[in-house]
């Protein structure tokens, strides 16, 4: 298990370092904590499944396959980082990706690029702030 | 035990948020593309309550899963819920045209989804028991329904025991061995099948030679109301004895009308009730005890007259020798023994060798 991970684990009598919540971490992001909170009903369940997205690699696959301009592929993966930015109530990441998809939808080849370039920064975004909850 | 759902997506954090959700109702198995959720269908080792089924993923996609599962009829089986982050409505009509139970957007709500899946399991196991419900019912019907067939059967073989009962028992009184029987119901069927053949107008079919050939037993029913003095006489009778021995087709004709519970239809009735009271009637009108004429006289009636003849000239009587089949065929022919239809009689004359071979079998003629 990674060390990212590790924290997430630690039985709740344990004391935590961290001063950051899951809550702040996901106003941090510019993501709605609230509606995935009302959808899982748990912080701690909210947590975990928040930290996993760091293991996803569908973003990578992404970028690869934009750069290669394999547009089909582009299309299936940003739709797949689309349904995981959703269900996680990642929302600046949700618009974003939705937008692309959109514009890539039938293996469209991506005319405008600032699509792409908000879908990255917004990923990098939710990533570092998920980053510093973990370590925090 | 825990029915089993199987999460078919691509995304581990999305499989994995699908389990928490369902996790304390429901065995969880997961796969990651179509090809592998097939495979698990296929192998049959889980019986699966339901399907999560996301729609993009690599290898194989959610439409060849649900196309597959369509073609082997699995849809109605198993209920499909798909889990998707496809927002067109035309994605949602696709796949609720392919059988899908449920389409369910990303981002999910967990208490909905949990409700969704609850619902669509019981549905189908429902249905699915009914179905079996179904299915043993139709077959125990069928098991019923065979065994009436066989009951039916049973009971025609029964009546058909019981009419050879009561020939049989005048035949005794006739001081005659009860063959007599068994050869008229043998020349009729002979004469009767020809007349099929032949004379497709007579529209006699194997039913009812079967019936007219189980009948015939009863023809001389009726003699058990003629007196022994008439009955057993060796010589040659009086007027008034023949007139007496003439009423045995008019008290048989009455005997069947009065015996209820044997007969398992209307047609077995009134068959035995012609071939008693008409089977000396004669195709010019001069027979008893009606006097009938040509087609006035059933069907039945003329096929045993004829057989009945035949057999009276073929065999030894308390008050005659037994003519030769080929003195009895003759006699028949030249209308010696009174007149019957044309188109019976040629039945009769093509039925001539399996006739001679009948009686030379039941032992009253010897083999030429």
């Amino acid at each position: 298990m990674g060390s990212k991970n590790a924290l997430i684990f630690v039985p709740h009598f344990c004391e935590r370092r961290s001063t950051m919540t899951i809550r702040e971490c996901y106003d941090m992001m510019e993501a709605d904590y609230n509606s995935i909170y009302e959808r899982f009903g748990g912080e701690e369940l909210v947590g975990r499944f928040a930290v996993k997205f760091l293991k996803d690699n569908t973003y990578d696959r992404l970028c690869d396959a934009v750069a290669s301009g394999d547009w089909m592929l582009s299309f299936r993966l940003v739709h797949t980082l689309k349904g995981i930015a959703a269900n996680l109530s990642f929302t600046r990441l949700e618009t974003a990706t939705d937008a692309m998809t959109e514009a890539l939808r039938g293996g469209k080849e991506l005319i405008n690029e600032d699509l792409f370039e908000e879908v990255k920064a917004s990923y990098t975004e939710t990533v570092r702030c998920l980053l510093e909850y973990t370590k925090a | 035990m825990r029915k089993t759902i199987l999460i078919v997506d691509d995304v581990e954090i999305n499989r994995a948020m699908l389990a928490v959700l369902l996790r304390d109702e429901y065995e969880i198995a997961r796969v990651e593309n179509g090809l592998e959720a097939i495979k698990l269908i296929e192998q049959g080792n889980v019986e699966l309550a339901a399907i999560l089924l996301d729609l993009i993923m690599p290898v194989m996609d959610g439409y060849e899963v649900l196309r597959y599962m369509d073609e082997r009829g699995l849809m109605n089986k198993i209920p499909v819920l798909v889990i998707s982050a496809e927002s067109s409505s035309a994605a949602e009509g696709e796949c609720l045209d392919m059988g899908v139970t449920d389409f369910i957007r990303k981002p999910f709500d967990g208490k909905i989804v949990r409700k969704r899946v609850g619902n669509a399991v019981e549905l189908f196991s429902y249905k699915n028991q009914l179905e079996e419900k179904v299915i043993m019912q139709t077959e125990a019907l069928r098991r019923q329904n065979d065994m009436l067939i066989e009951q039916a059967k049973k009971l025609k073989e029964k009546n058909e025991e019981i009419i050879d009962v009561m020939g049989t028992v005048v035949e005794y009184r006739n001081l005659e061995s009860g063959q007599h029987i068994k050869r008229v119901k043998g020349f009729t069927r002979i004469i009767a099948e020809r007349a099929a053949a032949d004379y497709p107008e007579y529209e006699l079919t194997p039913q009812k030679i079967d019936l007219i050939t189980a009948a015939s037993a009863m023809h001389d029913i009726g003699k058990i109301g003629v007196m022994d003095s008439v009955l057993l006489k060796p010589g040659r009778l009086t007027k008034e004895e023949f007139e007496h021995m003439k009423t045995h087709t008019v008290v048989g004709g009455e005997l069947v009308n009065h015996i209820k519970g044997i007969w398992d239809d209307e047609a077995y009735k009134r068959v035995c009730y012609e071939i008693c009271r008409s089977h000396h009637e004669r195709y010019d009108g001069r027979g008893y005890p009606d006097g009938l004429a040509g087609e006035e006289i059933p069907l039945s009636a003329q096929l045993v007259s004829i057989a009945d003849v035949y057999d009276a000239l073929v065999s030894e009587r308390v008050y005659k020798k037994a003519y030769t089949p080929d003195e009895a065929y003759d006699m028949i022919l030249r209308g010696e023994c009174g007149k019957f239809s044309p188109k019976l009689l040629d039945c009769f004359r093509k039925s001539r060798m399996q006739m001679e071979k009948l009686a030379v079998e039941l032992g009253i003629a010897e083999e030429k």
